[in-house]
């Protein structure tokens, strides 16, 4: 059995903190909230740090900490409101968004909805490995994803998705 | 048309990152590996001092030059140890609750003894009860919110303690619980006690009747000295000097002689400075 030491942990947070402060900003659109979010996230994870059996799986096992505190948080907070999609919805008539204005869509959504398209895109995860991480199973992320996409008015281009679907059919 | 996968990438990209990020996580990580060092060392200290004591003990009993020796050994003699009376700990679909309950004993004091033990095992079952109800509100909450109860992670809590400074005359200690309800946040409560008197210190004992100027001022000439970060999340608007007061939270530091005086996290700064520490040197 291998486990990820102290520093290996130290290290593997080095190089992704500026996505796990993203994630966390996206939630909470506060700096300082997200900072805490992110420190209370690593400071937790070290402490169960024995617990991560498999050192391959440090990622989601991290970012399943991670967003689970986030979400804890909001739920505290009970900020958690869910959107109308009329005000949700970008104007139709728009092609290809400002990134500016696109992320203010994004962190419009669903907080479930938002973890989803980060984890796929931002974090390129597998499916699979976001079913993990949210603690739900494949069908929900995929609907997730969809009705993402579709809100944002995002073209539904996701091989991965392509690929189950067809495969689904095949059956 | 772009690819969706970079648009939205693009979009996270704006997300500005403060460039203290990276100190700060590492500063949290270093202060929780120190901190885990040190629990380790305390348990293990503790245990192997009781199983020391009760060989002495029959020792002692069987042995008048070893009894002898003993008394000139100032750690074994006269000193007032501080030992992890019972560990227990219950975990259920609601919550997670970890307690160790320290001790004091040989202060020569029995009285004193009494009432501080008793003390410190009221104080834990309050805070255990509180915890234990605060976990049953959050649960109740979550499912109320439309929380599926197979992915709900029960709030942990563990309370625990760390030896200070022991002398002769002095004890400080600290009784904490960490408790990981969304945010973790730690309650602490620090013990200073006179074994002579019985007495809690408290900065006036230290610093006499001008103790909120002497701190202040110690104080005010060691934050411009904090690390930027820190600096950076100080609140603007707190009036330090009226936070310290006879109630404000200090311990003993290892010297005997430095008071380290305490502001919980959120109390002057946001969450993400933690706890504040300043020294204080008694003229």
């Amino acid at each position: 059995m291998s486990t990820v030491s102290q520093d290996g942990f130290a290290r593997f947070v080095q190089e992704n903190q500026h996505k796990f402060y993203r994630l966390a900003y996206s939630y909470v659109k506060n700096q300082e909230e997200a900072l805490d979010l992110v420190q209370e996230a690593v400071v937790r994870a070290l402490q169960k740090l024995t617990t991560l059996r498999q050192p391959e799986y440090i990622k989601t096992w991290f970012y399943k900490i991670l967003v689970n505190e986030c979400l804890m948080y909001l739920r505290k907070r009970k900020i958690i409101s869910l959107p109308l999609e009329s005000e949700l919805l970008p104007d139709p008539s728009y092609e290809t968004p400002e990134p500016v204005e696109l992320l203010s869509y994004i962190e419009k959504l669903d907080p479930t909805l938002k973890t989803v398209i980060f984890l796929r895109f931002y974090e390129e995860m597998k499916l699979e490995e976001i079913a993990k991480v949210t603690q739900t199973n494949l069908s929900t992320v995929k609907s997730r994803l969809y009705r993402a996409l579709k809100l944002l008015r995002l073209e539904i281009v996701d091989e991965e998705v392509a690929y189950f679907e067809t495969s689904k059919r095949s059956n | 048309m772009k690819h969706p996968k970079d648009q939205i990438n693009e979009a996270f990209d704006c997300i500005k990152v403060p460039q203290n990020l990276d100190t700060l996580l590492e500063r949290a990580i270093r202060q929780e590996k120190r901190r885990m060092r040190m629990v380790r060392v305390f348990k293990y200290a503790s245990s192997v001092a009781a199983v020391f004591v009760i060989t002495a003990v029959a020792l002692l009993n069987l042995n008048p030059v070893f009894a002898k020796a003993v008394q000139d050994v100032p750690v074994l003699g006269d000193l007032c140890r501080i030992f992890t009376f019972r560990q227990y700990g219950f975990e259920d679909e609601v919550k997670v609750i970890n307690v160790t309950v320290p001790q004091i004993e040989n202060t020569g004091n029995s009285d004193l003894e009494a009432r501080i033990n008793l003390e410190i095992s009221k104080m834990i079952e309050r805070e255990v009860e509180e915890s234990t109800e605060r976990a049953q509100e959050y649960y109740d909450a979550f499912l109320a919110t439309g929380g599926d109860p197979s992915t709900y992670h029960p709030p942990a809590t563990s309370i625990d303690y760390e030896i200070k400074y022991i002398s002769q005359n002095m004890i400080s200690f600290l009784i904490y619980k960490l408790e990981t309800i969304a945010n973790a946040y730690q309650t602490n409560r620090y013990y200073n006690i006179d074994l002579e008197t019985g007495e809690e210190l408290t900065l006036r004992d230290f610093l006499g009747e001008q103790y909120q100027d002497i701190v202040y001022e110690q104080i005010s000439e060691q934050i411009p000295e904090l690390d930027e970060f820190t600096k950076s999340m100080l609140f603007p608007e707190v009036d330090i000097k009226n936070l310290i007061d006879e109630n404000r939270k200090f311990y003993i530091a290892e010297d005997g002689v430095t008071l380290m005086v305490v502001f919980e996290k959120y109390e002057i700064a946001a969450g993400a400075a933690g706890q504040i520490e300043f020294p204080i040197y008694v003229p």
